[in-house]
């Protein structure tokens, strides 16, 4: 009798658990679909969805996006610029209350044609006013370039040659960086640019060009790289991605994978980065402000270039600026 | 039954029948295959909702973009080819289109399904407005010759509808991206829940199987063992052993959860109790026939002995008064110097005693009786000469007839002594035999001796009957009666008639015994 009272109580357990997991079956969990209780929908185009920089900036338009109560629909075109104007006009065709896009110069006319239907255009990463982008988000680049200079002066000794590598010396972002790397070395007349190099992007233009330079300036103290192809490569090309010797000073721009780890390997000094998380904020911020002060027009009234600062990354501040992994939870559209 | 309440009163538990005990067993088994139905049943809907959802979903995908396709070959063929069919005629594409739409938007698919359906949505009205102003413009230009310019203008619209057809077409491959990811991530989801689900409804199964084998071999034990107890006892009474039925035997099925088990058994075991003390009645019965036929047997053998002993006593009682007087015959021819008789008497005599002591105690067929007379009358007549005569009338059918022996000869010597010894001259005595009618033996020994009174008769026949004293027993008559009834009891009948002056008559009568029935007689030898 003990027996089978002890196996009725399995059994009914046994049935409970059946019951509960029958019930969690049966039951599903109504999807979250904040674009149906969204205030607005915006896009967000995006080169690629892998690297931190892009991922980065995802992130913050999510949570600008769960602060404002919008919906962001996040869309990879591939990182192939020729891909931008079929990609943004699929985007503008959707009915978007907003784009958010690094600039590009290729799809002027699709711009154009969203931004007359009243769908706002926000560039970040580089402008293109001659675009009729409503908004461009980016970091000021003078300010950039003094903060640059200002590390470099932290830790070269306030002496020595500096070589500057930008990817076009006629792009304006380049010439105010350079702007304000000159002027604040003025203060230390033993401080120098000795050379600027210009690599178009181009790893082996960049390759052959530090060779040149090598030669013409063996004593080169201090590099500052503007551009991302030179700021995740040169560590590779100067040194074997091993520590160098003391006496030279790297500080690139832009934080990747490649230029944590030179950082962290000690290759590198110092990087000088966008907030990027900041710029996918300010994006969608910025958005939400053009329709919070919508005239009779139906035109918003926001700035047309909002800059951020930039942050200066060192091996003793690094952990605080770690890319956090939470860019696997970020839902992609790939058309 | 007893069992304790929880407050510890013995209670007297009330038992059930198989038909309660079985009904019991059977909602219990039903009640369990309807658990594991039930879970089946949702396991088996959970999948088949799942499945159904796909598929639908599949479908509605599908049909939407070819309907659309549909839609937009036949806008081409309008407007560039003059077809003649509008595709705004075509309702019927453009309902389909719709519903597949909505059927498509209630989709619970998670992720940016519902974003993607909602840009589906715009593009889709979007679509519609270009398109009827594509057919419009079309329908418009219709009548007019087609111009290069006219047909510039439709390229332009067209290619501002292609635009958003291709916007359309585009997300086609993004939906069926995210449908698919989305049932793979329910795939997932289901076999972990299912897993859990499976598991649960397997331990069930298991435990229930448990439960139901339990009850099973419980009712069994409660109906099967007791009868198959019962079966054992059943054979013990069929092979003759009821000496092994002890109680223990009832101990083991003392408790009986089930009514008729219990009503069985104790009709049973009542039954074999009651058997059993037959039996043993019928035992001491036996064994009390046994001792009282034993001493029945017993007495008989005493009786017959004493029997024996009193006929052996009696007639040696007899002999010695025949003797006296043969020899004192023999002895008067021996004086006389008659050797002739002398030898006759004393082989006649011989004879009769050898008679007497071969056949003393023992019953003998009535023709050696006879003979054995015949030897004694012989001597009498040589005693008595022509005083007396003997007549004898035989009949040979009862020559077989057993008699004690020496009966005939102490009632020819009653005749000769009271009859016809005073007589001198002409005394006659008569010995026949004969068989009566009713096949009886009869034995006739008459005399016309002085025969006696009524009251003499009388007295004889009840001093026949009740002998006063020993010395009474002793006298040949009553001798002989008394061998007589030790012989036959009712079987024999002996009869005395006198009258006075006239002579007596003694009948003996007897059945026709020849000695094939158990012979009575003992040999005293």
């Amino acid at each position: 009798m003990k027996k089978t009272r002890f196996l009725t109580l399995l059994f009914i357990v046994f049935v409970l658990c059946a019951m509960i997991s029958a019930i969690d079956l049966y039951t599903e969990s109504e999807p979250k679909s904040s674009s149906d209780t969204a205030v607005r929908n915006y896009v967000y185009l995006s080169p690629n969805k892998e690297e931190s920089f892009w991922c980065s900036i995802a992130l913050g338009i999510r949570e600008a996006d769960l602060a404002g109560g919008t919906d962001t629909l996040l869309v990879e075109y591939g990182d192939n610029n020729s891909n931008i104007p079929e990609y943004f006009r699929d985007a503008s065709l959707s009915g978007p209350d907003g784009i958010i896009m690094k600039g590009a110069d290729n799809a002027d006319e699709q711009i154009q044609n969203a931004v007359s239907a009243g769908i706002p255009v926000i560039f970040y990463n580089s402008d293109f006013p001659s675009s009729n982008r409503t908004c461009y988000i980016g970091i000021d680049n003078y300010k950039a370039g003094l903060q640059a200079a200002e590390t470099l002066l932290d830790i070269s000794g306030q002496k020595g040659k500096i070589l500057l590598i930008v990817r076009s010396k006629t792009a304006s972002s380049q010439i105010d960086r350079i702007k304000g790397i000159q002027d604040k070395l003025k203060e230390f007349p033993d401080m120098e640019i000795a050379d600027i190099i210009e690599d178009n992007g181009n790893l082996l233009e960049l390759k052959e060009k530090l060779l040149l330079v090598e030669k013409e300036n063996p004593d080169i103290q201090a590099i500052i790289s503007m551009e991302g192809i030179a700021s995740d490569n040169i560590g590779d090309l100067l040194y074997g991605g091993q520590r160098k010797n003391d006496d030279l000073r790297i500080i690139v721009f832009d934080f990747t994978e490649k230029t944590e780890e030179y950082l962290r390997n000690g290759c590198y000094d110092a990087i000088i980065m966008q907030d990027t998380r900041q710029i996918g904020f300010q994006a969608v911020s910025a958005l939400n402000k053009y329709y919070e002060t919508k005239d009779e027009t139906g035109t918003g009234s926001i700035e047309d270039v909002i800059y951020l600062d930039t942050i200066c990354i060192t091996k003793n501040n690094i952990e605080e600026y770690v890319q956090e992994d939470d860019w696997q939870t970020l839902e992609w559209n790939s058309y | 039954m007893t069992g304790r309440h929880w407050s510890g009163i013995h209670i007297e538990k009330k038992r059930s029948t198989i038909d309660a005990k079985l009904k019991e067993y059977y909602v219990l088994l039903c009640c369990f295959c309807a658990v594991i139905c039930i879970f089946m049943f949702m396991t088996v809907g959970v999948y088949a909702k799942a499945h159904n959802r796909m598929i639908d979903s599949i479908y509605y995908l599908e049909e939407f973009f070819d309907e659309l396709l549909n839609i937009q070959n036949t806008t081409i063929e309008y407007v560039f080819l003059e077809s003649e069919k509008n595709p705004i005629e075509y309702t019927g594409t453009q309902e389909k289109i719709q519903r597949n739409f909505e059927a498509l938007k209630e989709l619970n698919i998670q992720g940016n399904y519902h974003r993607n359906m909602r840009d589906l949505g715009y593009l889709l009205d979007n679509y519609r407005e270009m398109y009827e102003k594509v057919i419009n413009q079309s329908a418009v230009s219709s009548d007019i010759q087609r111009t290069t310019e006219i047909m510039q203008n439709h390229m332009e619209i067209y290619g501002e509808l292609d635009n958003v057809y291709q916007a359309v077409v585009n997300k086609k491959g993004v939906l069926y991206h995210e449908v698919h990811q989305y049932f793979r991530q329910q795939r997932t989801e289901l076999k972990e829940k299912s897993f859990w689900l499976g598991g649960s409804i397997l331990g069930a199964l298991i435990i229930g199987f448990l439960i139901v084998r339990q009850n099973t071999r419980r009712l069994a034990g409660e109906i099967i063992l007791p009868v198959r107890n019962l079966t054992k006892r059943a054979e013990w009474v069929r092979d003759n052993r009821l000496d092994e039925l002890t109680p223990d035997c009832e101990e083991e099925t003392a408790e009986f959860p089930v009514k008729e088990i219990e009503v069985l058994s104790s009709a049973f075991t009542a039954m074999l109790q009651r058997i059993q003390q037959q039996v043993a009645e019928l035992k001491e019965s036996m064994a009390v026939r046994e001792r009282l036929k034993e001493q029945e047997m017993e007495n008989l053998r005493i009786i017959n002995l004493l029997t024996s002993s009193e006929l052996r006593c009696l007639q040696m009682q007899m002999n010695p008064h025949f003797l006296f007087n043969t020899l004192n015959m023999i002895q008067q021819t021996v004086y006389l110097d008659k050797k002739e008789k002398t030898t006759f008497l004393l082989k006649e005599t011989a004879s009769f005693l050898r008679y007497s002591l071969d056949y003393i105690g023992k019953n003998v067929p009535l023709q050696k009786e006879l003979m054995a007379l015949g030897n004694y009358v012989s001597l009498q007549e040589e005693r008595l000469g022509e005083r007396i005569l003997f007549e004898f009338e035989l009949d040979e059918s009862v020559n077989e007839v057993k008699i004690p022996c020496l009966i005939l000869q102490p009632l020819v010597e009653n005749s000769i002594i009271h009859g016809v010894a005073h007589r001198m001259s002409g005394a006659l005595i008569r010995i026949c035999t004969k068989q009566s009618e009713n096949k009886y033996c009869c034995i006739f020994i008459e005399d016309n001796g002085i025969g006696m009174s009524v009251k003499k008769l009388d007295e004889l026949r009840r001093s026949l009957e009740n002998p006063e004293d020993e010395a009474e027993k002793g006298i040949g008559l009553h001798n002989v009666y008394k061998r007589l009834q030790l012989f036959g009891g009712n079987n024999v009948k002996m009869e005395i008639l006198s009258k006075e002056g006239q002579g007596t008559r003694i009948m003996i009568k007897l059945e026709m015994y020849t000695g094939d029935k158990n012979d009575n007689s003992i040999d005293c030898g």
